[in-house]
């Protein structure tokens, strides 16, 4: 993975001074809230329903095990004990005093982590494939082409105050797991008929009040340009996006006013004059770059795999788990592992100090002491010898990591919703953990199923693009919610549709259960939920999810 | 009035307005150590922006843009965030130029500044305007500004330290230094 060389490590550094004193500034009266707000912000602090929230980056998702054991130590001595890993591949701390934030950057920056622009209205923590690397599909890692964006993005002096937030992802594989079509801003890497690296960029993709997939607005990009395009873009959207309405203020929005042709063209004439400038990359630097992420030192003996056909049928949970939570490898004799953090209880995404140190030493032990955070909110070791996976799986399920539901109907993602979020309609983390108690017995029968959760619009919880999407409302101060089918966020990417009128928080768990039974009347063959709902349409759930239920409700 | 803080260059200084001159009175926050402090939340509540609009760039010594070219002579111009920087393609002889901030959180004079500085290649002073205030002039003299007309309230012996606020940078923008990339030790 990349590691800070002496002036990486300086910048972040310097970034800690620099929020002491406007914090010690803030603290002393100095600044005032209105100011304050939008500097704390581009350091991950908001100001949450019951205290602070502090955001801190995981750029595209890459941890060591050492920063992963940081992570817990922050959770055991500013915080309760735990933390949670988010949609954007970040982790975040709900309970930190403000006064110590501080400390908190201090000692995060001393394990090359930092919370810059984790909020507010810049350029956000880049994503990515969280099987980058290590993909059976993977056309190009794109890991080096996220690193070189998150220094190019980070502190960039003319776009630190654009008219709203602006997320960068990036996609290398022919599967998309990164979700890129709901960026305001993505790539997808792959190579030209030469072998060398182009981009597919892509604008304007969205989820909130006015969810947009991405349209893609240059073809064959050479990699070069990587950052003068983009610079094109950000300038476009930061002097002509709309500042005068918060959920009018996105990119999606002036691409969709300006047409993807006349925004096209007005990104293109300002990048006619940087293109082959200062910007452009290098051959060093791609070099300099890509050399952090090559493999690890696999071992040839591996590859002669591992028979775990007798562990499999003697232990079931064990196949279970090997069916569920890990997936091909780009080596042969290596696999790749998800460590769920779905367990019916905790709110997805949840971990403990424990928990991350329990996965910080299966990393140590299993996989090159790497972890990565998947935008699923699981934890995931990318390069597991196959011979290992059964001593794996053993001290996983000793840690409480191996629930095998990976993709299932219990593998909820959730944002924090009206437990935490003052911005939230409704609570998602108790629904989520009814939809789990109703599902969990037949999830294996229902097979491969995304739920997706948001407390309101604003769609941290993906709700767009979940297969079956639920979304907090507000009617009359009551907790509501509208229920949508068809989403999905892969290389087929698709918005989902509501099925009609919102229903309590307690009518949703059978109102979910009577789709999947419709699902299940209804599939072919091995139909996935989401091929049975494009096949059937969108009408027959409409008829289901209401059935039984009080017209007058 | 204000205090001007300008790039010489060996660095930024003071050049008008007395170095002591605005020490804001300040009252310490009082925040309760430890978790989720309730009253945290009444950081929240918002200010009443200051209404933008309302504000006479006269005031400040400038002439607004489109009236500039309209005419209206008696004072440099100065660039509004939805004024179009290269209708100043014939002025670029100009020794000063300001550029409007009306609120702290609009990002758009920072580009207005790279697009004079890099598309014109303006080459006189280029001086920030408006809600100036020290956490925004690291990035302002990036952008190419060379001169800041600072808000009333603010430090100036504070603002003087902000530029100072990075001793590195990574990526290109107006203030002639080369993205990191092309400067790395191999
Ligand atoms: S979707 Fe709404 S409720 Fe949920 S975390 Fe985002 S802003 Fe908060």
């Amino acid at each position: 993975m990349y590691r800070y060389d002496a002036v990486d490590q300086k910048i972040v550094d310097e970034r800690v001074a620099q929020f002491r004193d406007q914090t010690a500034r803030f603290l002393s009266g100095r600044l005032s809230e209105d100011e304050y707000r939008p500097l704390r912000l581009q350091n991950g602090l908001y100001i949450q329903r019951h205290a602070p929230m502090l955001r801190v980056a995981i750029p595209y998702g890459m941890l060591s095990s050492h920063q992963l054991r940081m992570l817990a130590d922050i959770a055991r001595r500013y915080d309760r004990n735990y933390a949670h890993f988010t949609t954007r591949q970040n982790i975040q701390y709900n309970w930190p005093a403000l006064e110590r934030v501080p400390d908190i950057l201090a000692d995060l920056a001393t394990v090359e982590m930092h919370a810059i622009q984790t909020s507010g209205n810049c350029i956000r923590n880049v994503t990515t494939d969280h099987f980058a690397g290590v993909a059976a599909d993977e056309i190009v890692d794109p890991r080096p082409w996220a690193e070189i964006m998150r220094q190019w993005s980070t502190l960039h002096p003319e776009f630190a105050a654009l008219p709203r937030k602006f997320k960068v992802a990036f996609n290398g594989a022919k599967d998309d797991r990164a979700a890129s079509g709901v960026h305001d801003l993505a790539f997808d890497v792959y190579r030209g008929a030469d072998g060398d690296v182009l981009l597919r960029v892509k604008v304007g993709g969205g989820q909130g009040r006015t969810p947009r997939i991405a349209v893609t607005i240059r073809e064959d990009l050479p990699w070069r340009h990587l950052l003068t395009y983009s610079e094109a873009i950000l300038r476009a959207y930061n002097r002509w996006g709309r500042r005068d309405n918060l959920y009018k203020a996105r990119i999606k929005i002036l691409v969709e006013a300006l047409g993807p042709e006349k925004f096209a063209a007005e990104v293109e004439e300002d990048f006619r004059h940087l293109v082959d400038g200062p910007s452009t990359l290098t051959d060093t630097e791609r070099v300099r770059v890509e050399a952090c992420f090559i493999d690890p030192p696999y071992l040839p003996e591996a590859e002669a795999g591992a028979d775990l056909a007798a562990r499999r049928a003697q232990n079931k949970r064990f196949d279970a788990w090997l069916r569920r939570n890990v997936i091909d490898h780009k080596r042969p004799g290596y696999a790749a592992v998800t460590l769920s953090l779905k367990r019916t209880g905790p709110a997805p995404g949840d971990a403990t100090d424990a928990e991350m140190d329990a996965a910080a030493d299966l990393a140590d032990r299993f996989s090159f002491g790497e972890i990565r955070v998947s935008h699923h909110q699981n934890l995931v070791l990318a390069d597991v010898a196959r011979r290992d996976l059964f001593a794996l799986w053993e001290a996983a399920d000793a840690a409480g990591l191996a629930q095998p539901n990976i993709a299932l109907a219990t593998d909820i993602i959730a944002c924090p919703g009206g437990d935490f979020c003052s911005l939230a309609n409704a609570r998602s983390i108790p629904l989520s953990l009814a939809i789990q108690q109703k599902l969990e017995s037949r999830q294996e029968e229902i097979g491969e199923l995304a739920i997706k959760i948001s407390g309101c619009i604003n769609a941290c919880g993906h709700h767009h693009v979940g297969h079956i999407g639920v979304l907090g409302v507000d009617k009359h101060g009551e907790e509501w919610f509208q229920v949508l089918v068809g989403g999905r966020s892969d290389s087929q990417i698709t918005l989902a549709e509501i099925l009609g009128r919102a229903v309590k928080a307690e009518d949703v768990p059978d109102m979910v259960a009577r789709l999947v039974d419709l699902y299940l009347a209804k599939r072919e063959g091995a139909e996935r939920f989401i091929d049975t709902a494009a096949r059937i349409g969108i009408a027959p759930f409409k008829e289901a999810a209401y059935a039984g239920l009080q017209a007058a409700a | 009035m204000s205090v001007l803080i300008k790039l010489g260059a060996d660095g930024p200084f003071i050049a008008e307005g007395a170095p002591a001159a605005v020490k804001t009175e300040a009252t310490p926050r009082v925040v309760e150590g430890g978790r989720g402090d309730a009253r945290i939340a009444t950081y929240v509540k918002k200010p009443v922006p200051a209404d933008a609009k309302a504000k006479d760039w006269r005031d400040d010594g400038f002439v607004p843009l489109i009236e500039w070219l309209a005419g209206e002579r008696g004072a440099p111009p100065i660039v509004l965030p939805t004024d179009d920087p290269f209708t100043l393609a014939e002025h670029v002889a100009l020794p000063l130029i300001g550029v409007a901030f009306p609120k702290f959180n609009d990002g758009r004079g920072m580009s207005q500044a790279v697009l004079l500085r890099k598309r014109l290649s303006y080459g006189g002073d280029l001086r920030a305007v408006g809600d100036v205030a020290r956490d925004q002039l690291f990035f302002m003299a990036r952008c190419g500004l060379t001169s800041f007309a600072l808000r009333a309230d603010q430090d100036p012996d504070d603002a003087l330290r902000a530029f100072a606020d990075f001793s590195d940078v990574y990526q290109d923008s107006a203030d002639g230094l080369s993205p990191l990339f092309r400067r790395r030790a191999p």
